[in-house]
C-alpha cells in the first residue's frame, strides 16, 4: 500500500521539483529512490539539450549553495537552515543521496556505471555571455567509484525475475552501514528533529567469522551474550566479563558510593595512553578474546599485532571508548536486540529525512539540475555564485560541493588571467583511501532464522595474509529493502589497491556463500559438507572500488565521501566540523522547544 | 498480632532446622540495620522481617523462597525511630518496555525516555512507598488517605536502599546511564536533555515534592477519601449494588493495595452467585468484571499482593477463560521479569491450565537466556526440575544426568558474572540435589550397636571403663536408648520400632527431643527400666532394636524411612542394685586443668565412639552413586580453577562446601576428611575476606573441626580426660575436653551420644542447639562462652541427667534485646507450657520482677542441678541468686559455695 502511494506520488514529481518555504512538514513529500523511475542516469548532455526546460529559480541570492544531497551535504542543509540561513541545495541526480543513496537494482547498476566512467569534456563554457565581473570555471563530475564488477548468477528465469522485481531492492550505495543505537548519529537525529521521518528495525545478531571452519559465531557483547555463547570457555566467559567490568569502572567509577569492592579500579594513566592491543595482552586475555574485542567490537581496520601494516593503531583510551559506546548500545532500545541499528528503507532514508527537516525550515530544493561551472571573482579569485545547466547564474555566500566535483586541470583559455594558484588550491582533493565495497543478493540467510546481522572478519581469519578486517551486513525483507525470501549481503574493507580489496571481499563472501561456479557441474568438492547444504547461494552480485575523500572546507567546500566504517561518526565528525568552520558563532542544531510530548506516566502496556 | 506471630514463629522454626541458619547469624553485632525489611507476607502487612543474612550465605533451598525472619523488636526500634531503610520488591520502571508493532524503533522513544528520565520531579507512586505506607501508617490508613499517608511516611524518603550490586554491574545499561557515558566519552554534541544520573535505586533521583505537586495530591486524597467512605458505608451495610460495586472499582483501581475493598468484592460475588445460580452467561459476565477490576489494580500497581490474590480467587471459581491468561503474564514479566507475584501467578495458572512442566522449563531458560540474574527464574527451575526429578518423568531420569545439565548452565552464569548471586543460589541447590538423601536414616543410637554395657553394684554404668557420675540409671534405674536420624522423624512408637529383649517390661515409649513441641525430631529417647526388674545377676541380656521394618517412620518433608536397621547391645549387672549414694563428698566439682589427666594410651575397651564406629556398625548406610562423587569432584577442580583467576569470596564458600560434601560422602574409598586441613584454612581466609558474614564462617568452621574431631577414635583421643580426684572404686570419670577450640556452634553430636562429662569453656559459643540429644550428660562445662540470653539454654531443659552446669562469665544479661526469642518457642507464642502459678507464688515471695525472671524460670524450673556457677554474668546480682535458690530446690553449690 505504502509502495503504490509512494508510486504515485513519483510519477507527479516527475518533473524537475521545486519547492521551498511554504512547505509544511506535514505534507507527504516522502521521495524514495523510485523517484527515478523513468529517468536512468541523466546526463550532462541530455541535459543540456533540456535547458530550456528547466525553471528558473527565484530567488537568485542565497547565503549557501550546497550541490549534491549526499548526508554530509543533507545535514549541512538541514543545519544552516535551521539557524536561519537561506539555502538553496541542487542536486544534479534525480534522487536524494548522492553517494548516500539508496537505489532500485537497475538504478544502482546504471547509477555505478555512469560514476565509473571518466568525465565526459566539458561542455563549452559560456562565458561570453555572461557579464564580465565573474570567471567562468567549468565543473566536472570525477568519478569516485571504479573497478566495477556486476554479475548475475542466477538461472534465466531467476535473473528475469529479479529484474522485473527491480525496484522492490533498495540497495545502498555506500554499504555496508549501521547505527549503533548510542551513536552520535542518534543524537543529531534527535537534535535536528530528523528522526520523525524515520523508522529503524534492529539488526539481529553480530558475528564474527571464526578461522578453521569455526564459522559464524555471536560476539559475546554483553552480559547474556557471554552467558547464552557457546563457543567461549567457562573460563573465557569469565575473563571477558571482568575486562568489560572493569571498563564499566573505568568509565562510571566516578560516583562516590561504591557498591561492592573494587572501586577505583581506574585503568592507569600509562596505560591508556598504550596501545589497546598491548593493553589487552597485559591484561592477559587470550587470542580469541583480543581479536573479538578489537575487531568485532572496537571494529578495526588493521591488524594490530602487524605493526608493519597497521595504519590505525589505537590507543587504549579510545579502545575504551568504543567499547563503552558499543556495550552502551546494547539494550539501548529495548526492542533492539543488538547493538546495531538500520534505517527500514535502506541508508537513503538518512539525507533525504535531513533534507525535509532543512525544507521545514526554508531551504529550496531542485534536483535534476545539474550545476555546470563556478563564477569566480576575476581579481580575487574568490567564489562567487554558480551557473546551472539552464544558463541561470545564482549567488551565494558560500559554497558547498558533493565530493565528486572537481575543477578539470587544463583550464579554459579564457581564463589565462585568473589566479591560477587559487584555482589548483581548488581543485586539490585529498583522496584518503580506498574501500572496496560488495553486494550481493541471496536466497537464503547465512545464518538459518537470522534475518538481519553483521559479521566481522578479523585479520587473519581468511587467510594468514589478511591484514584487514572485512565487515558485512546482511539484511532481509522485514527491512523493506529486498523482496521477501531474498536477501542482501553487503561487503566492505579498506584496502590499498583495488585488486587486494576485490579479492579479500571474494574470499569473505565466498566463505559464507555458495562459491559462485557455472550452474552445470553437479558436484563441488566440498570442505565441510555439513555447511554445504545451508550456505546461500549467490543471485547477483556488484563489486566495485570506492575513493574516500575528506571533506575540505574553503571558498568552496567540499562534503567528505562515504568512508570505510560501519557507522557513522566520522563522517558526522566532519561535517560538524564544516558546519563550524563556515559559521564559527553559530549553533549546530540549536536547541529549540519543542512541545512538550505526552507521553503517560505509568502503567504497563498490555494488550487487551 | 498475635496470630501472625505464632504462625510466623512456627514457619520459622520450622525453617531454621531446615536451614542450617543459626539465629544469631540474622544479627551480627556489627550489622547495621541496613539488613532490615519490611516484607507483607500473604494478606498479613503487620510483619516484619529481617532479610537473612544476604542471601549467598544461608543453606536456602530455592523453594524456601520467602526465607524471612521475624524480628519484632527491631521493628518497633525503626518504626520509632524512622530512619531504617526500608526495602521493598524492586520497582524496575526503568525497564519498561514501549512497545511499538513489530519491534520498529523510533528513536523518538529515546528522546522520550530520557527526558522522562530528567524530569521526575514527582517521581510515581512505586510500589515501594506503599509497602512503606502500610507499615507505617497502619493505624492511620483508616483515617487518611493512602496517598497523604504515603506522603507523611518520614521513611519515604531513606527507601531507597543501595540498588543490589549484580543489577548494578550489568553491561546493559539503562538509556541515562548510556547517555552518561556519552558525556564521559567527551561527545562533541551539546546535550540537549539533561540527563540526571545519580546511582539511587534503579537510577531514579528522588526529589521534594513541589508545592503544586502537593496540592494535587491532597486533591487527589480528597477525592479518594470520599470514595472510601462510600465504600464503607456499602461494606457495612451490605449493598452491593451495581453502583457500589463501581465505586469500589475505582478505590481500587487507585489504590489496589485495600484488602478489605478486595474481601467486599468476594463478599459481593459470592452473595450474586448465591442469587442467580441458573444463568452461566451472567455469572460469567460478572466475574469477568472481576478479572477487569483486577487488570485495572495491576496497571496501578503490579506488585499488589490483594489483587493478584483477587484474580486467582476468581479463576479458581471455574467460570472464566483462562486463555488470556498467559497474555497477560507475558505483559508483566516483560515488564519486570523478576516480579516474583507474576511468577507465582504462573505456576498457578499453568497448572491451571495443564501445561507440562518440560515447556515451562524452556520457558525459564529463556528468560534466563536473556537476563541470567534472575531469581525468580531460576527458583521456579528449581520447582520444576524438582517436580520432574520426582515423578521421574521421561527425559529426566536418572537424576544425576539431568543435574550435570544444569550445573553446565549455572556454570555459565556463575562464570559470566561470579558477583550475581541468583547463579550461585541455584548452584547450591544443585549440590544439595546432588548428594542428598531423600529417605531419613538411623545415623547412630547409644547404646551403640555391639556395645557390652556392665553395670556394677554401686549403680556405675562400668561398660568398660566407663562410669557413670549422676547418672539417669542412678536415680531412677532407668537406661536411656536414643535415637539419632539423619533428619528429623515421626512416627517412632513401638509399632515401628522393635525392641526385643528379656528386660522389656512393657512397650517402650518413645519421645522426640525437641525444642518446640513438635512431633518431628530428629532425636527421639525411650528409658528402658531397669531399676525394678528381678535381674539376674552376671547374666549377660541382650537388647536387639529394629526399625525400618513397617511403614510409619516418615520425615518432615514425607519421605518413608529408608532401610531396615538393627542395632543389638549387651547389657550385664554384676551386682545387686541398691539405693543410689548421695552425693560423694562435700566438695564440688572443679573444672580446673590440674584435675585432669590425658589418656595415656589407647584401650579397645574405652567407650568413646566416633564416626567410623557408628556408622560402619549402624545397618550399612547406602551409598550413593559414583556419578555424584565425580560430579562433586569435577565441580571442586572447576572452581578450583575459577579461584585461579580471581579471587572471590563466593567461590570460597562453595569450594568448601563442595569439599565438605566430597568428604562426608559415604565413598566406599573411605578417605574421609582427608580436605580438612584446607576447609578450615578457606574459612580462615573468608572470615578474614568477609567480617560481614564472621559468624557464618565461624559457624561452618566449628562444624567442621567437631566433625574431624570425632571422626575416629584417634582424633578423639587428645580430647579425652581422667577426672583425677577418682575417690570412688571406678575407674576415673572420662570427660571430653572441647577447650579453647573457638567453637561457636556444637555439631556432630551423633557421635558424642556417650559423653556424660563434657567440657566446652572458652569457646565462643552462642548456642548449644543439637546438645539435647546428649541423654547422658550430667556434667557440663559452658563457661567463657557468648551464650547471650537464657533462651539459649532451652536445650538443657531436655537432659534430665544434667547435674552440673558452669555458665559462668558468658554474656547472659548484657544485651537488652534477645535476638534468639523469637525464634525458639516460649510462652508468648503459646508452644511452652508455663507454670504461672508457681511462677507468681515465687515472684510474690521474693518480690522480683517478672519480666526479667520469666526467662530463667522457664529454663531452670524442672531441672534437677545440684551445681550451678552463673557468676561473671550481667544478670547474676544478689536478688538473682536468690531466685535461683528458690527455683533450683536441688542446688547445693552455687558459684562455689556451699548452700547446705
Amino acid at each position: 500500500m505504502a509502495q503504490n502511494k509512494k508510486r504515485i506520488h513519483n510519477k507527479i514529481l516527475s518533473q524537475p521539483v521545486c519547492f521551498g518555504t511554504k512547505l509544511s512538514p506535514t505534507l507527504p513529500h516522502h521521495f524514495t529512490p523510485h523517484a527515478a523511475d523513468c529517468f536512468y542516469a541523466p546526463s550532462f548532455a541530455m541535459a543540456e539539450s533540456e535547458a530550456s526546460s528547466y525553471p528558473p529559480i527565484d530567488p537568485t541570492n542565497f547565503d549557501l549553495i550546497i550541490v549534491g544531497t549526499g548526508l554530509p551535504e543533507s545535514i549541512l542543509a538541514a543545519a544552516a537552515s535551521a539557524v536561519g540561513k537561506t539555502v538553496l541545495h541542487l542536486d544534479p541526480n534525480s534522487f536524494y543521496g548522492s553517494h548516500f543513496a539508496t537505489l532500485s537494482l537497475t538504478d544502482l547498476t546504471s547509477h555505478l556505471n555512469s560514476h565509473s566512467l571518466p568525465a565526459p569534456p566539458p561542455p563549452p563554457s559560456t562565458s561570453g555571455s555572461g557579464d564580465s565581473d565573474y570567471a567562468v570555471v567549468d565543473l566536472v563530475q570525477d568519478p569516485i567509484y571504479s573497478d566495477i564488477e556486476i554479475e548475475w548468477h542466477g538461472s534465466e528465469d531467476e535473473t528475469s525475475k529479479m529484474r522485473e522485481d527491480s525496484r522492490k531492492f533498495n540497495i545502498d550505495l555506500g554499504g555496508p552501514r549501521a547505527l549503533f543505537c548510542a551513536d552520535s548519529c542518534i543524537d543529531l537525529l534527535l537534535k535536528s528533529g530528523a528522526e520523525q521521518y524515520l523508522e529503524f528495525k534492529g539488526v539481529d545478531a553480530s558475528l564474527v567469522y571464526e578461522p578453521n571452519g569455526g564459522g559464524l559465531a555471536n560476539v559475546p557483547d554483553s552480559r547474556g551474550a557471554i552467558f547464552r555463547d557457546k563457543n567461549l570457555s567457562l573460563k573465557e566467559k569469565n575473563q571477558l566479563m571482568r575486562f568489560f567490568k572493569l571498563v564499566q569502572q573505568h568509565l562510571g567509577g566516578g560516583g562516590d558510593q561504591s557498591d561492592g569492592g573494587g572501586e577505583g579500579q581506574k585503568i592507569s594513566e600509562e596505560d591508556l595512553d598504550s596501545s589497546f592491543v598491548s593493553f589487552l595482552d597485559k591484561m592477559r586475555l587470550p587470542p580469541k578474546i583480543k581479536s573479538i574485542l578489537l575487531y568485532a567490537i572496537a571494529m578495526l581496520d588493521f591488524d594490530q599485532d602487524n605493526s608493519e601494516v597497521c595504519k590505525d593503531f589505537l590507543k587504549t583510551k579510545d579502545g575504551i571508548d568504543r567499547l563503552a559506546l558499543y556495550s552502551s548500545s546494547v539494550g539501548r532500545f529495548p526492542n533492539a536486540p543488538g547493538a546495531l541499528i538500520y534505517p527500514i528503507y535502506g541508508e537513503g532514508e538518512l539525507p533525504q529525512a535531513f533534507c525535509r527537516r532543512a525544507a521545514v525550515k526554508g531551504c529550496i530544493y531542485v534536483l535534476r539540475m545539474p550545476v555546470t561551472s563556478l563564477l569566480m571573482d576575476k581579481v580575487t579569485g574568490c567564489y562567487k555564485g554558480v551557473r546551472l545547466v539552464s544558463g541561470q547564474d545564482l549567488y551565494s555566500h558560500q559554497l558547498i560541493l558533493d565530493p565528486s566535483f572537481v575543477i578539470p586541470s587544463p583550464l579554459s583559455s579564457s581564463l589565462a588571467d585568473f589566479p591560477r594558484e587559487k584555482i589548483q588550491l581548488l581543485s586539490q582533493r585529498e583522496l584518503k583511501g580506498m574501500v572496496a565495497r560488495g553486494i550481493c543478493i541471496t536466497r537464503s540467510s547465512i545464518k538459518p532464522d537470522l534475518l538481519n546481522c553483521s559479521v566481522v572478519y578479523p585479520p587473519r581469519s581468511l587467510s594468514p595474509e589478511q591484514v584487514m578486517s572485512v565487515r558485512a551486513l546482511q539484511i532481509g525483507s522485514n527491512l523493506a529493502v529486498c523482496p521477501a525470501g531474498t536477501f542482501i549481503l553487503y561487503f566492505s574493507t579498506v584496502c590499498n589497491d583495488a585488486d587486494e580489496g576485490k579479492k579479500l571481499l571474494k574470499a569473505a563472501m565466498n566463505a559464507l556463500l555458495k562459491p559462485v561456479v557455472s550452474v552445470n557441474s553437479g558436484s563441488i568438492p566440498v570442505v565441510q559438507s555439513d555447511n554445504e547444504n545451508v550456505q546461500p547461494i549467490v543471485l547477483w552480485n556488484a563489486f566495485y572500488i570506492q575513493k574516500v575523500f575528506k571533506g575540505k572546507f574553503d571558498s568552496m567546500t567540499s562534503a567528505p565521501t562515504p568512508d570505510g566504517n560501519l557507522n557513522y561518526t566520522d563522517i558526522l565528525d566532519a561535517t560538524e566540523k564544516l558546519f563550524s568552520q563556515m559559521y564559527p558563532d553559530q549553533a549546530f542544531f540549536p536547541k529549540t522547544e519543542t512541545p512538550e510530548d505526552t507521553m503517560d506516566e505509568n502503567g504497563v502496556i498490555m494488550e487487551s | 498480632m498475635e496470630t501472625t506471630q505464632t504462625r510466623l514463629n512456627f514457619k520459622l522454626s520450622g525453617l531454621s532446622k531446615l536451614l542450617s541458619f543459626r539465629p544469631h547469624h540474622l544479627l551480627p553485632p556489627r550489622r547495621s540495620p541496613s539488613q532490615l525489611a519490611f516484607f507483607r507476607l500473604g494478606s498479613v502487612l503487620r510483619v516484619v522481617c529481617l532479610v537473612a543474612v544476604p542471601n549467598q550465605l544461608i543453606l536456602r533451598p530455592p523453594s524456601l523462597s520467602s526465607s524471612v525472619a521475624l524480628f519484632l523488636p527491631h521493628l518497633c526500634a525503626l518504626v520509632q525511630s524512622g530512619t531504617g531503610p526500608l526495602t521493598g520488591p524492586s520497582h524496575l520502571k526503568d525497564r519498561k518496555c514501549i512497545q511499538t508493532d513489530k519491534n520498529r524503533i523510533k528513536p523518538a522513544e529515546v528522546k522520550r525516555r530520557c527526558e522522562h528520565h530528567s524530569r521526575t520531579a514527582v517521581p510515581p507512586p512505586s510500589p515501594v512507598a506503599c509497602e512503606c505506607e502500610h507499615l507505617t501508617s497502619l493505624a492511620s490508613f483508616r483515617h487518611a488517605s493512602p496517598v497523604a499517608s504515603l506522603r507523611q511516611s518520614p521513611s519515604r524518603a531513606s527507601s531507597c536502599l543501595g540498588q543490589s550490586p549484580s543489577s548494578a554491574s550489568h553491561l546493559r545499561l539503562p538509556p541515562c546511564r548510556a547517555s552518561a557515558i556519552h558525556r564521559l566519552r567527551g561527545s562533541t554534541c551539546q546535550s540537549r536533555r539533561v540527563v540526571v544520573w545519580k546511582r539511587k535505586m534503579h537510577g531514579r533521583p528522588r526529589n521534594a515534592l513541589k508545592e503544586e505537586d502537593t496540592a494535587a495530591l491532597s486533591a487527589k486524597a480528597e477525592k479518594l477519601r470520599l470514595l472510601q467512605s462510600h465504600f464503607l458505608a456499602n461494606h457495612h451495610d451490605r449493598i452491593y449494588t451495581k453502583e457500589a460495586l463501581e465505586e469500589n472499582a475505582k478505590l481500587l483501581e487507585n489504590n489496589p493495595e485495600w484488602h478489605t475493598a478486595w474481601n467486599y468484592r468476594k463478599l459481593a460475588v459470592e452473595s450474586f452467585l448465591s442469587d442467580s445460580h441458573s444463568d452461566p452467561e451472567t455469572v460469567k459476565s460478572v466475574l469477568d468484571e472481576e478479572l477487569r477490576v483486577v487488570e485495572n489494580a495491576l496497571r496501578k500497581n503490579f506488585k499488589s499482593y490483594g489483587a493478584w490474590h483477587h484474580r486467582k480467587w476468581v479463576l479458581s471459581k471455574g467460570h472464566s477463560s483462562i486463555d488470556k491468561e498467559l497474555r497477560l503474564l507475558a505483559a508483566f514479566q516483560k515488564a519486570d521479569a523478576r516480579n516474583f507475584h507474576a511468577w507465582n501467578y504462573r505456576r498457578f495458572v499453568t497448572t491451571l491450565m495443564k501445561i507440562p512442566d518440560e515447556e515451562e522449563l524452556k520457558y525459564t531458560e529463556e528468560v534466563i537466556g536473556a537476563n541470567f540474574s534472575n531469581y525468580s527464574a531460576w527458583h521456579n527451575r528449581s520447582i520444576l526440575l524438582s517436580n520432574l526429578l520426582k515423578r521421574k518423568a521421561e527425559g529426566y531420569f536418572p537424576k544425576e544426568i539431568v543435574l550435570e545439565g544444569e550445573f553446565e548452565l549455572v556454570h555459565n552464569a556463575i562464570f559470566t558474572d561470579p558477583d550475581d548471586q541468583s547463579g550461585w543460589f541455584y548452584h547450591l541447590w544443585l549440590i544439595d540435589q546432588m548428594v542428598k538423601i531423600d529417605a531419613p536414616l538411623l545415623v547412630s543410637s547409644w547404646p551403640s550397636h555391639g556395645l557390652i554395657i556392665t553395670l556394677q553394684g554401686n549403680n556405675c554404668l562400668h561398660g568398660s571403663g566407663l562410669s557413670v557420675l549422676n547418672s539417669t540409671l542412678a536415680n531412677t534405674g532407668t537406661l536411656p536408648i536414643i535415637l539419632y536420624f539423619s533428619q528429623a522423624v515421626e512416627g517412632i512408637d513401638s509399632s515401628t520400632v522393635n525392641v526385643k529383649s528379656e528386660l522389656l517390661n512393657g512397650d517402650l515409649v518413645w519421645k522426640p527431643l525437641s525444642t518446640n513441641n513438635s512431633n518431628n525430631a530428629q532425636v527421639w529417647v525411650a528409658f528402658l527400666n531397669i531399676g525394678n526388674l528381678d535381674i539376674q545377676l552376671s547374666k549377660t541380656y541382650v537388647v536387639e532394636i529394629n526399625l525400618g521394618h513397617s511403614k510409619g517412620i516418615v520425615s518432615s518433608s514425607g519421605y518413608d524411612y529408608g532401610h531396615a536397621s538393627r542395632v543389638t547391645f549387651e547389657l550385664c549387672i554384676q551386682s545387686a542394685y541398691t539405693e543410689s549414694v548421695e552425693q560423694q563428698d562435700g566438695k564440688s566439682n572443679s573444672w580446673k586443668d590440674d584435675d585432669f589427666q590425658k589418656f595415656e594410651h589407647l584401650q579397645e575397651s574405652e567407650p568413646m565412639c566416633s564416626a567410623d564406629q557408628v556408622t560402619s556398625e549402624i545397618d550399612h548406610i547406602p551409598t550413593t552413586s559414583g556419578r555424584c562423587e565425580e560430579a562433586i569432584v569435577n565441580e571442586i577442580s572447576q572452581f578450583r580453577d575459577l579461584l585461579s583467576e580471581i579471587d572471590c569470596k563466593i567461590g570460597k564458600l562453595t569450594l568448601a562446601r563442595l569439599l565438605t560434601a566430597l568428604d562426608s560422602l559415604p565413598s566406599p574409598c573411605a578417605n574421609n576428611m582427608v580436605h580438612t586441613e584446607e576447609i578450615l584454612q578457606l574459612y580462615d581466609d573468608l572470615m578474614r575476606l568477609d567480617p560481614t558474614h564472621y559468624l557464618y564462617y565461624k559457624d561452618e568452621r566449628s562444624l567442621v573441626l567437631l566433625r574431624q574431631i570425632t571422626s575416629s577414635r584417634e582424633t578423639l583421643l587428645p580430647y579425652c580426660y581422667y577426672k583425677k580426684d577418682a575417690t570412688e572404686a571406678v575407674a576415673g570419670y572420662v570427660c571430653l575436653r572441647l577447650q579453647n577450640l573457638s567453637l561457636s556452634r556444637m555439631g556432630s553430636i551423633e557421635n558424642l551420644l556417650w559423653v556424660q562429662m563434657l567440657d566446652l569453656s572458652h569457646n565462643q559459643l552462642r548456642s548449644i542447639e543439637g546438645l539435647e540429644a546428649m541423654q547422658l550428660l550430667s556434667c557440663l562445662n559452658l563457661s567463657h562462652n557468648k551464650l547471650g540470653s537464657f533462651t539459649a539454654l532451652g536445650p538443657l531443659r531436655l537432659i534430665k541427667s544434667l547435674k552440673v552446669l558452669n555458665i559462668s562469665y558468658n554474656e547472659i544479661g548484657s544485651h537488652t534485646i534477645d535476638t534468639r526469642r523469637y525464634l525458639c518457642s516460649s510462652p508468648l507464642s503459646h508452644t511452652e507450657e508455663f507454670a504461672w502459678d508457681q511462677f507468681e507464688t515465687l515472684t510474690d515471695s521474693i518480690r522480683i520482677s517478672a519480666a526479667t525472671f520469666w526467662e530463667p524460670f522457664l529454663i531452670f524450673q524442672g531441672m534437677n542441678l545440684t551445681e550451678l556457677d552463673i557468676k561473671g554474668n550481667a544478670v547474676a546480682d544478689e536478688n538473682f541468686r536468690s531466685f535461683l535458690v528458690k527455683v533450683l530446690p536441688t542446688l547445693k553449690w552455687l558459684d562455689e559455695e556451699d548452700l547446705s
